[in-house]
């Protein structure tokens, strides 16, 4: 083997060792932030702010396209959250099933009288908008409009929201009671830093008992494919964002669950409606436009899992998410490139931008091609069995101690996981999910990249959903 | 390198891993054992405190004392106690004369608490501050004062609501030199503060932070204009409607709707109540 394979062989050396350091850099920092949340809270608890007279407004924003099957439930839960000033606005996105009749009927709603105004940001035109004649839904508002996407959904909540702050979510989450009580802390306690984003864990309620849209009991997915993102969901939540969240490195608040400033949101025009990855597009542009404004800004993570999804429960449609996550990262990364260590916008654009672009957009290419060669090699005999083997051992140990440090961080400080057999089972998860649904990861990134780098028309993919497991007492 | 070494290299990587995985699988059993004993405490504190309401003479039987004094003597052991109490105060709404302070002196719960504003540690000192003047224990007031411009912020949050819990509109008194900035939740707290306490026939203190080079402290003055409708500041604040800081404008812009409103009858308009007021009144324009 010549030269080039050489120094490919310490390229694949180095790049291992500096994206495994960031990895154990990020349960420290992740440990930090976490521990500072804690004492923040435990100075500011949410008893007080519940009982505080006035907090400011916030708007809760949930897309809905043909979500038929959990749509009432789903807005019982968002109706049942515990704070003084907010509303719900559900943006029914051309659903083609009954999810608008269904709504209709559940919860009395009538036409508005007040007429649709002017949208400060362009979205697909609004067909109608209701409220409810009954009063124990005041607090809810229904956009009927033409499908136009998600991101063009939130963008016309978005500009018919009254509030301070606009909350992004997905009407097929459920929400924890005192998530936006929570939420609201990093506004209410910044000071010169403007918070311009703020993100809370989220957690995996597959086969989990809801009960009156409230998490009753959760219960370890049955599904293995969705086991492992209990642990991906830890991995990337608790220690990924939190640690990025400590540094002012966040460049992603998960579109699922993420709080903003209305007046700043509307001033980058909203959500990018020509991107699959909108929420990371978004959290990126907040943060160029203030370095543009020289304003200080912070994006806050919460390490708490106040938002509970339902995950793919099959290959397939693991393969259809991941694939789209994929496309929405290469053409944000694409469309910002010009932040690539680009000392205008500091630390965002000289640290971590290129980190963006080396370890989570290259990452799977790196593994990609490191598995071709790895391939060549064992055709060759070029390869010494007792090192490559040793090496694969620490490799392999490292990435599942790694997870497994994640669930421990989570048990440690959250009660939702903390029992000996829920432990086991996602540590047993988080050692044999290299060699299960990894290569399909691998897979589906790949062919996410496929599609963007030879221009395959491709849309958001259908991601079909079972629906939770609701307990009627 | 040599092939055995290189060997005995990640074995030790091996091995390091593994003895972190095990310290931290058990200090998560550790904790839960603890969260077992917190939990027995606070049963213990509720039916010691009900006593102490049904009783004019409270006992703690000397079993409790010692488990109270155990628990102080960990690290954070004040914390676990105290929260406790304040929980129960919350839940039990006790009056300001009747806080549970035979028990806080009993177990020498205010005697730890003052070592802990004495603490190198900000979130410790913070920490102290926050259950003293929830906890009521007045003779820690004298030590917040050097607090209410420390660069921690919720140090000195913590310090300057402490002031106005004890001493009421007199703790504008100590807000009149600092130039640190001020949370949203620092100004909603001191509202809501002064709202217990009576309106001071001079507004002098107030007075004195609008003519303050210093915007945080212009704000918060002109929050409390707002929030207590204190109209007859209105030489002082008008001025402000002309100022740079779009902040302070904004609310004296408000000031101004205010003093026009309470000379104008009041016409109630639709819609939701509730986010009309909030998106109307001082709140809304944190944001801007």
């Amino acid at each position: 083997m010549g030269p080039f394979t050489h120094s490919l062989d310490w390229f694949f050396l180095v790049y291992g060792i500096v994206l495994f350091s960031c990895y154990f850099l990020f349960v420290f920092f992740a440990t930090r932030a976490i521990k500072k949340n804690k004492n923040n809270a435990s100075l500011l608890t949410p008893n007080q702010i519940k009982g505080a007279k006035e907090l400011p407004s916030i708007s809760l924003i949930a897309p809905a396209y043909n979500e038929g099957k959990t749509i009432i439930i789903n807005v019982q839960s968002l109706l049942s959250i515990q704070y003084p000033y907010y509303k719900l606005i559900i943006v029914n996105d051309g659903s083609n099933d009954n999810s608008l009749e269904q709504l209709i009927k559940a919860f009395d709603l009538v036409l508005s009288t007040t007429p649709i105004k002017a949208q400060p940001i362009k979205s697909a035109p609004i067909k109608d908008i209701y409220t409810s004649a009954n009063p124990l839904y005041k607090k809810l508002t229904i956009i009927n409009k033409e499908n136009g996407g998600r991101a063009d959904a939130l963008n016309c909540g978005i500009a018919n929201a009254t509030t301070d702050l606009v909350l992004c979510t997905d009407a097929d989450c459920i929400i924890e009671q005192d998530a936006l009580i929570k939420m609201v802390r990093p506004y209410l306690q910044a000071t010169q830093k403007e918070v311009i984003a703020t993100g809370a864990g989220i957690g995996i309620a597959n086969d989990s008992i809801i009960n009156n849209g409230t998490l009753q009991t959760l219960k370890i997915p049955k599904s293995f494919i969705a086991k492992v993102q209990v642990v991906e969901y830890m991995r990337a939540f608790l220690v990924g964002r939190m640690a990025w969240g400590y540094i002012n490195g966040l460049f992603l608040v998960s579109g699922a669950f993420g709080l903003y400033p209305k007046k700043r949101v509307l001033e980058v025009g909203g959500f990018d409606k020509d991107t699959v990855g909108e929420d990371l597009e978004l959290c990126i542009r907040l943060r160029v436009h203030m370095e543009r404004l020289k304003l200080p800004y912070d994006v806050v993570y919460i390490p708490e899992t106040l938002c509970w999804t339902e995950a793919p429960a099959t290959p397939k449609v693991y393969i259809t998410q991941r694939d789209r996550w994929a496309r929405g990262l290469y053409e944000t990364i694409k469309k910002h490139r010009y932040l690539f260590y680009n000392p205008k916008y500091k630390s965002s654009g000289m640290l971590f931008f290129p980190y963006w672009v080396c370890f989570e957009l290259c990452a799977p290419i790196v593994e990609f091609i490191g598995l071709i060669l790895l391939i060549l090699y064992i055709i060759l005999g070029e390869i010494n069995y007792s090192i490559a083997i040793l090496l694969f051992i620490l490799i392999y140990f490292i990435g599942a101690v790694y997870s497994a440090l994640a669930i421990l961080i989570y048990t440690y400080n959250f009660k939702q996981y903390a029992t000996f057999s829920k432990v086991f089972q996602l540590v047993l998860v988080a050692f044999i999910e290299p060699f299960t649904t990894h290569p399909i990861l691998l897979y589906a990134e790949m062919k996410g990249y496929f599609k963007k780098i030879f221009r395959i028309k491709s849309t958001w993919g259908t991601m079909s959903r079972k629906g939770f497991v609701t307990n009627k007492d | 390198m040599n092939e055995t070494r290189l060997q005995y290299a990640i074995l030790l990587v091996l091995i390091v891993f593994i003895i972190i995985l095990i310290s931290l699988a058990a200090s998560v059993f550790v904790r839960k054992k603890r969260s077992k004993r917190l939990q027995r405490i606070k049963i213990i504190l509720a039916t010691s405190i009900g006593s102490q309401l049904k009783n004019s003479e409270p006992s703690y039987p000397t079993k409790i004392i010692n488990i109270l004094k155990k628990e102080l003597k960990l690290n954070y052991g004040f914390m676990a106690i105290a929260n406790v109490l304040v929980e129960l105060q919350e839940i039990i709404l006790l009056p300001q004369t009747e806080k549970p302070m035979a028990i806080i002196n009993k177990i020498g719960l205010d005697s730890k608490i003052f070592n802990k504003l004495k603490s190198k540690n900000s979130y410790k000192i913070a920490l102290a501050i926050k259950y003293s003047y929830e906890l009521g224990i007045i003779k820690h007031c004298e030590h917040f004062k050097q607090y209410t411009n420390h660069k921690n912020v919720n140090l000195r949050r913590e310090a300057q609501l402490g002031l106005f819990v004890f001493e009421g509109w007199g703790g504008f008194k100590y807000l009149s030199n600092i130039t640190q900035p001020m949370s949203l939740w620092q100004i909603i707290r001191i509202m809501e503060v002064l709202e217990k306490h009576p309106l001071p026939a001079s507004l002098v203190q107030v007075k004195n932070m609008l003519c303050s080079k210093h915007s945080d402290t212009i704000i918060l003055a002109l929050y409390c204009a707002n929030h207590f409708e204190l109209v007859t500041l209105n030489n002082e604040i008008l001025p402000c409607l002309d100022s740079g800081n779009e902040r302070i404008s904004k609310l004296a812009v408000q000031f101004k709707l205010m003093l026009e409103a309470k000379t104008r009858p009041k016409v109630i308009v639709g819609g939701d109540k509730e986010i009309i007021l909030k998106t109307s009144t001082s709140n809304g324009s944190i944001y801007t």
